[in-house]
Parts: C-alpha cells; sequence; structure tokens
C-alpha cells in the first residue's frame, strides 16, 4: 500500500478521465427524482453521455467566462449540477459549487459566498432558470455577465483546457454567510490528491456505488458523490438533502439496493436513521451490501456509532463498514479515518472517543499550537496536516492564509493548522475538541461572530460587543448557546426577557437556519472580556453554561 | 371549516415534534421563535403527510412557518386532489428486489 499519492495522479487533472471514457455506456451518476412523491425515478447519464454534456458546458462557458473567471453553480441537486460541475472544471475556471435559490436559508447563504467569490458566470438548469435571473435581478449580490443553463446548450466537441496542478479548480466555502465567508481554494492537484486518498482509504474502485444525499456545495458531499466516483469510475446514486429528511428510509434504499455501496453522513443522520425508523420497516432492508459508511465532518459521537450498529447490525451492516473519519475542507476534504476492523471507542474520563483511526497520503503531527513542537503520544495538541491535499489558502484572505496554512514544524513551512484539538494513541487519532471559535451542527459549519451579529440587530435591548455565541456539547450533539447583555439604561424590571430570547431566537432560525439550544439575557458588563476589551467567549462559555451542565 | 379542524391536530403533531409546551405558543406563533430549523421543518412536513395521507410539494416548505400556515398548506393540498399514498415499499426498491 503506497503512502503517498503517485506523482501522475497529482499531475492529471480529474476530469481528464472522462475523456477515456468516452465509449463507456455504463451509468455514472444516477438521480433518485422523488418529485413525483412515493416512488423514486432513476435519471442517469453514463459516462460517454456525461462527456458529451461536458463539453457542452465547457463550449458554453468559453464564451462567457475566462481562465480565472468564478463560475458558480446555482443549481438543485441533480443531474443538472453535476454536468455543470464537471463542465466548469473541463472548462479550466474557478468553479463554485453552491445550491438552488429555493429555501430562505439557501438565499441567505448564497448572498454572502457569491458577494464574496464575485462569480462571472452562473450555470443552473432550464426548470429554475426564471427563479435564479429573479434572485440575480433581486440586487442583493454582484449582477453576473450571463446565466446559462446546462440542459439547453448545443452539443459541441471541446478539449479540455490546459490546466497546472496549481490552477484553482474550484472554491470551496465552509460557511456562507456575509460577514465571514471563507473560500477555500482548491487546486486540480489538491482534488486529484483528496480523490486518490479517499479512493484509498475506502477501497473505492470501478464496482463501487457511491450513494447518499450530502449537498454537493458541502466538501463530504462533493468528494463522495462527484469527485471520488470520477477518480474510481464507478457509479454515483443521489438524492435531494431534504428528501433523505422527508423519509430517512430512502437512504436505507439507497444503501441495500445497489452492489458495494459507500456512504456518507454527520451523526445526525446516523441518529436519524435509529429515530425515525420503526423496527418493522428496518427488517425490510438487507444492508449486508453496504461497502463503507463513513461518519464525518463533525466530531464523532459514541452514542450515534453504538446506536446505529445496534439498530443495524440485525438487518445486515457490517460493523467493519462504519468508518469514523476526520477532515476538513482546508484539507480538501479527507485527512484520517478507521480501517474495515469496525470503530475503536476509547473512555476517557466521562467521555467516549471514537478513534478517527490513520492518515493516507499525508502527513499528520499533533503539534503544541504555542511553540509548533510535536508532543508525545497521549497528549493532547493541535492537529497539523501536511500534504498535496492541503488548499491553496483562502481566498482572497493572504493573512489569514498565511496564519492557517504556513505553520512551521522544525523549519518545515507549509503545515496547515487544523483548529482540532487530539492525540495519537500510538497507531491511531483522536479528534478531542477544538481550539478555534468555530461551531459545527449538523456538519455545518458557523462562525459565532455571524451568529453574534445576527443576535446583536435582533432586538433594542441588545447590541454589538455585547453577544457571546458559543458551541455546547448536549445529548444530541453540539448546539448554540448565545449569551447577551442588555443595554445600559435599560432597567431590568422594564426587559420582557422571554420576548428578546424570542426576537433572538427567530434571527438566528431564519438567517443561519440554526436553532438556538439557550438564549440568557444578563445584566451590562457581565460578559467576561479580554484585556482588549473584546468579548471572551469560551470564558463566557465556562462563566455561564459549563457549571450548569457539569 | 376544515381549516380549523386541521389547525388542532397540527398543533398537537407541533409540540409533539418540536417539544413544545402547548400553553407557550398559539397559531401564529412562528415556528423560527421556537428555534425549529429547516430539517425539522421537513420532519414536520413529513408528520404531517403521514398522518393525513398525502404528499405535500417540498417547494413549500418556506410557507411553513407557523401552525395557521401548515393547516392552510394541508388545505390547498387535500384540496388539489392529494390522495392517500400507496402502503408498502418505494418503488425503486421493489424493481431491484425482484430484478
Amino acid at each position: 500500500m503506497p503512502d503517498e499519492v503517485p506523482e501522475e495522479v497529482l499531475r492529471t487533472p480529474l476530469v481528464w478521465r472522462l475523456l477515456r471514457r468516452a465509449d463507456d455506456e455504463r451509468p455514472a451518476f444516477t438521480h433518485l427524482d422523488c418529485s413525483a412523491g412515493q416512488d423514486m425515478i432513476e435519471r442517469t447519464l453514463s459516462w460517454s453521455e456525461l462527456l458529451v454534456r461536458v463539453q457542452a458546458v465547457a463550449a458554453g462557458l468559453r464564451e462567457h467566462a475566462r481562465p480565472g473567471d468564478r463560475v458558480a453553480i446555482v443549481a438543485r441537486q441533480d443531474l443538472s449540477y453535476v454536468v455543470a460541475f464537471f463542465g466548469a472544471l473541463y472548462a479550466g475556471v474557478v468553479a463554485v459549487p453552491l445550491s438552488a435559490p429555493d429555501l430562505g436559508a439557501q438565499r441567505e447563504r448564497l448572498v454572502g459566498v457569491l458577494g464574496d467569490c464575485d462569480a462571472q458566470v452562473w450555470l443552473t438548469a432550464d426548470a429554475i432558470a426564471d427563479r435564479v435571473r429573479e434572485f440575480a435581478d433581486a440586487g442583493d449580490v454582484p449582477r453576473p455577465r450571463a446565466i446559462l443553463s446546462v440542459d439547453t446548450l448545443p452539443a459541441v466537441a471541446a478539449e479540455p483546457a490546459p490546466v497546472t496542478p496549481d490552477t484553482p479548480a474550484y472554491l470551496q466555502y465552509t460557511s456562507g454567510t456575509t460577514r465571514s465567508p471563507a473560500g477555500v481554494v482548491i487546486t486540480h492537484r489538491a482534488l486529484a490528491a483528496a480523490c486518490w486518498q479517499v479512493c484509498d482509504a475506502y477501497a473505492v474502485d470501478a464496482e463501487t456505488t457511491c450513494v447518499g444525499w450530502i449537498p454537493f456545495f458541502h466538501d463530504m458531499g462533493l468528494v463522495q458523490l462527484l469527485t471520488g466516483t470520477m477518480h474510481g469510475g464507478g457509479r454515483s446514486v443521489f438524492l435531494a438533502p431534504l428528501e433523505f429528511i422527508r423519509r430517512p428510509e430512502r437512504w436505507l434504499t439507497l444503501m441495500s439496493a445497489y452492489p458495494k455501496t459507500l456512504t456518507a453522513a454527520p451523526n445526525f443522520a446516523y441518529d436519524l436513521l435509529v429515530e425515525a425508523v420503526p423496527e418493522a420497516r428496518r427488517r425490510e432492508f438487507d444492508l449486508s451490501g453496504v461497502h463503507v459508511a463513513l461518519n464525518g465532518s463533525e466530531p464523532i459521537r459514541a452514542a450515534t456509532v453504538e446506536a446505529f450498529l445496534d439498530a443495524y447490525e440485525p438487518h445486515g451492516f457490517p460493523r467493519g463498514a462504519y468508518r469514523p473519519s476526520y477532515g476538513l475542507a482546508e484539507a480538501t476534504v479527507y485527512v484520517a479515518s478507521g480501517d474495515a476492523n469496525g470503530p475503536v471507542v476509547t473512555p476517557v474520563g466521562d467521555r467516549s472517543l471514537v478513534a478517527v483511526g490513520h492518515p493516507r497520503g499525508q502527513r499528520v503531527r499533533v503539534v503544541d499550537p504555542d511553540t509548533a513542537r510535536p508532543v508525545r503520544d497521549g497528549t493532547t495538541g493541535e492537529i497539523w496536516v501536511r500534504g498535496p491535499n492541503v488548499a491553496a489558502g483562502y481566498w482572497r484572505r493572504p493573512a489569514l492564509t498565511a496564519e492557517v496554512f504556513d505553520a512551521r514544524i522544525d523549519g518545515e513551512g507549509g503545515w496547515l493548522r487544523t483548529g482540532d484539538l487530539g492525540w495519537w494513541d500510538g497507531s491511531r487519532l483522536y479528534v478531542t475538541g477544538r481550539r478555534k471559535d468555530l461551531i459545527i451542527i449538523d456538519g455545518r459549519n458557523h462562525y459565532p461572530q455571524d451568529i453574534e451579529d445576527t443576535v446583536a440587530g435582533a432586538h433594542p435591548v441588545l447590541g454589538r460587543d455585547r453577544v457571546a455565541a458559543f458551541a455546547v456539547e448536549g445529548e444530541a450533539g453540539e448546539a448554540v448557546v448565545v449569551v447577551a447583555e442588555r443595554a445600559r439604561g435599560a432597567a431590568a424590571a422594564e426587559v420582557d426577557e422571554t420576548a428578546v430570547a424570542r426576537a433572538a431566537t427567530r434571527a438566528v432560525a431564519t438567517a443561519h437556519d440554526v436553532a438556538l439550544r439557550s438564549f440568557l439575557l444578563v445584566k451590562p458588563g457581565a460578559l467576561p472580556r479580554t484585556s482588549s476589551g473584546k468579548v471572551a467567549r469560551s470564558a463566557a462559555r465556562t462563566r455561564f453554561w459549563a457549571p450548569v451542565t457539569d | 371549516m376544515a381549516a380549523e379542524e386541521h389547525v388542532g391536530k397540527i398543533k398537537a403533531i407541533v409540540c409533539e415534534t418540536f417539544d413544545v409546551d402547548p400553553a407557550t405558543i398559539d397559531d401564529t406563533t412562528p415556528f423560527a421563535e421556537m428555534g425549529v430549523d429547516s430539517r425539522r421543518r421537513v420532519r414536520l412536513l413529513a408528520t404531517v403527510e403521514v398522518e393525513f395521507g398525502v404528499d405535500i410539494d417540498l417547494d413549500e416548505l418556506d410557507r411553513l412557518v407557523d401552525i395557521r400556515s401548515a393547516a392552510e398548506l394541508l388545505d390547498e393540498t387535500i384540496a388539489a386532489g392529494g390522495k392517500p399514498r400507496k402502503r408498502g415499499l418505494p418503488g425503486l426498491l421493489r424493481r431491484h428486489r425482484l430484478g
């Protein structure tokens, strides 16, 4: 087993693999269309059909975009998205995988990201083109030069654009908000490396069916359902994310109805399969063909792993298929994962930690973040990563890029500070916490300053620099708590605390699609602050939350 | 008439699904004020679908903002000929099992 990504893989742009499949009639990508109600209809593109459609998009793009231009994918999770994304890669532009402006929460995210990346062209599908144009005309985002429907472009043969391994392939936005969108610049080298790592780690090949529903705009969805399949040459079968939430047993259908399936999801989705599918329904599925079900994109909960295995091992689910995994968008997606022997859970104090196994094709060190020296096994430190899959930085954020992407160990630069804390037990990596203030809910990232801004504007007694938002551990995973000071001059007796709490909760649900676990209104000056006067979030958590829960 | 009848049933489903005390909300309390995200609104929609035996268009999710609007959406779906759903496995699985 090679430990390094082969040079030939790093030099070959991913989408060039399509050229070898020009005569390949096997199914490549299948969207299970749920719009007809109960039954799901398979809509499939073969490899040869995909190449034709991708070339049409690339030819269309060349009339409107130059190399280096950003091309946003503003499409639903169906075949048009697949064609648009690979078409953009084929054309050598910088793809920005986003979503359709269907729901309020999606539009909020689009406004933040499109404002940051300044996309010159948007790709969409004919069925929603009117809605997308309406959204562009509303004036909340920079107007694109062109909006193209990928399913109406004429078929034209086109060569793939010449790109170097350092050319940006796409921007991966990890959180989509107006204040701090950070687009991770994924180069063609990093993409090829990540696909190789994922295929190597989970034994993905031309026989594998990658199945699932994770959003394509999410790093895990993009690699698991689109690019990994392009690399491995197998097949993907996918659903729109909300169609899984609506009928969770559809995910079980996906896992059981296709050969050698690989799927991925964060904790909440495995919990949903346990809570929402009764035992009588579970019996209808034979899960013995599941090859890999990886859990990732947030810290893995031991309770989630155990409950899922208890519920589905009796229905054939192979324990060894369950792969706790660790990664982040700054490393394209993948860093480490458990092996085929099943999850390893280790009790540490009153917690149970799930090992995330071994890295592939990259180096991982656990480091004292202050001295930049690796710590001994069993000692907690920050997880640092170095490898060909590490991104080139954040889009148009040189200072942040230098700080995060160019840490040094023993004089060697280019180490990525993940902001995650963990330790090695000698052979396996454990993720134990977070150094950064990031909040991760259901696999989605949220920056506390964005939530604080929203809360500050939610009610007259609230205001900027008087709010702290932080993550807390709960029974159902990570959640957000907000502590806010009421304005000086607002007498406690005159403030309707319930009304303030409701306004804050409503604003956060609307703008961020997040349910607040708790909102605490405190007296002026009660929030702890740093020496420079900024609200200290982790101290606020200790003062107002930890004593309640511990 | 139908709407009023549905309001009561949907309120019961909302309190159960979102774990809310019925005494603290009314028909027009925004779900957002109960701290409900889109995932939990889809779960509500799915529960209403099962309870009333209809298929509701997921495109209408943004209209699901409070109990009253949920009852209206349900009425419209029934009026538009929402039929009781077929029982049994989704077609895809059936096809693959027999195939």
